[in-house]
């Protein structure tokens, strides 16, 4: 299955640093509707007030975690099946095995490259 | 009738009052004088050892009010349980006052903040001037890659494929760039977890001045630029980058050098 590169994608990361970075590589990659939040309620809101096909969430966030956020998203039968990655600098055994338990698709470790944020993009969504 | 316990040196036993120690016979008590002389009972070394953490007595002689000979330690014998006991309490005062003046200078003296604010702020300058920092050099890169885009867009085909690898490593230079600026992000939390640590110090050491009842603080907001065993003729006027606001501009200097 290929991407479809026309969906829409939400990036959440309370550092504009990091929103900016991965907005261009999203770009670079061939995605034109690209959302951005800088909080887990900013990204909430948005969320449930349009459709997206990916959701790319940092972990460390206040007041609502990416954690939080992504049991908010499991929670809800509209976004319950979002293909949700985190990219996050979390990086303990824990960490991942708590974001697998509650539903991640996906987990990027900071610092990370292009070509690994393109590979877990093309395992949760296809090939580009 | 309220039984009052006391600790009676001679035989290290708690025992009440109204049974006094005199009574057991024993060929290896002391004579009544210094029986009477070395019972202490646990409220009176209770209060001593409370006032020293206290803070409460200075240049304390804690045996003076007990046996007149034992203030001096000098003359005290070493066998004897009650002067060792108050020649540690002694001590003990002694590292405490030195402890409590080490604690004062981190206390902030009258209308200075404390070291630890100033701490804190001089680490979000740190994270606000990377921020800045960072995002000029994300523009940079956009506008890069922005300009790669239109050369791609209105070169004739033939001059593209002539210089198509070079737009190709312009592209992957700026998505270098990019990714490294994440450095930002990084630095940024392990900062925080700095500054988190901070307040966690902070807050105990607040509590053992309030414990140790330091009133007056001697401490300054200054931050210490150079190591204590630098040895640098001029390290007074290291200073290092000023907060916003502090030093002079670069206006101010020229007009110095006109």
């Amino acid at each position: 299955m290929a991407v479809d590169k026309s969906m829409r994608v939400l990036a959440v990361d309370d550092y504009q640093t990091m929103l900016r970075i991965i907005s261009n590589l999203l770009q670079q990659l061939g995605f034109r509707n690209i959302d951005t939040a800088s909080s887990g309620d900013e990204a909430l809101d948005k969320i449930n007030g349009n459709q997206y096909g990916l959701i790319i969430s940092d972990w460390n966030m206040e007041p609502m975690t990416g954690l939080e956020l992504l049991k908010e998203v499991r929670s809800k039968d509209a976004t319950k099946a979002v293909p949700f990655i985190m990219v996050t600098a979390e990086s303990k055994t824990e960490n991942v095995v708590a974001a697998r338990q509650a539903g991640v698709s996906n987990y990027i470790v900071k610092p990370f490259n292009a070509e690994t944020l393109k590979q877990k993009i093309s395992s949760v969504l296809g090939v580009f | 009738m309220k039984t009052k316990k006391r600790f009676t040196i001679e035989s290290n036993q708690i025992e009440p009052e109204d049974t006094p120690s005199e009574s057991v016979p024993d060929a290896a008590q002391p004579s009544e004088s210094t029986a009477s002389r070395s019972e202490i009972t646990i409220e009176k070394i209770k209060d001593a050892v409370t006032a020293i953490v206290r803070g409460e007595l200075n240049n304390w002689q804690p045996v003076a009010s007990t046996s007149g000979d034992m203030a001096s330690g000098s003359s005290a014998k070493d066998d004897d349980p009650a002067k060792n006991i108050f020649k540690e309490l002694s001590e003990i005062q002694s590292y405490i006052e030195t402890s409590r003046a080490e604690i004062a200078a981190l206390k902030p003296d009258e209308g200075q903040d404390s070291q630890f604010s100033t701490a804190k702020l001089e680490l979000q300058e740190i994270v606000d001037a990377t921020a800045r920092a960072t995002n000029d050099i994300l523009s940079e890169s956009e506008r890069i890659v922005e300009i790669s885009n239109t050369l791609v867009e209105r070169l004739p085909d033939d001059q593209l494929e002539a210089v198509g690898e070079e737009l190709s490593a312009l592209d992957m230079a700026s998505t270098q760039i990019m990714l490294a600026c994440g450095f930002q992000d990084l630095t940024g939390q392990r900062i925080t977890k700095v500054v988190n640590t901070m307040i966690f110090v902070e807050e105990r050491i607040n509590k053992l001045m309030e414990l140790w009842n330091v009133q007056k603080g001697t401490g300054t907001g200054d931050l210490i630029s150079v190591r204590p065993d630098d040895e640098r003729p001029d390290k007074e006027l290291l200073n290092g980058p000023q907060k916003a606001g502090e030093g002079i501009s670069q206006n101010d200097i020229d007009a110095m050098f006109a």
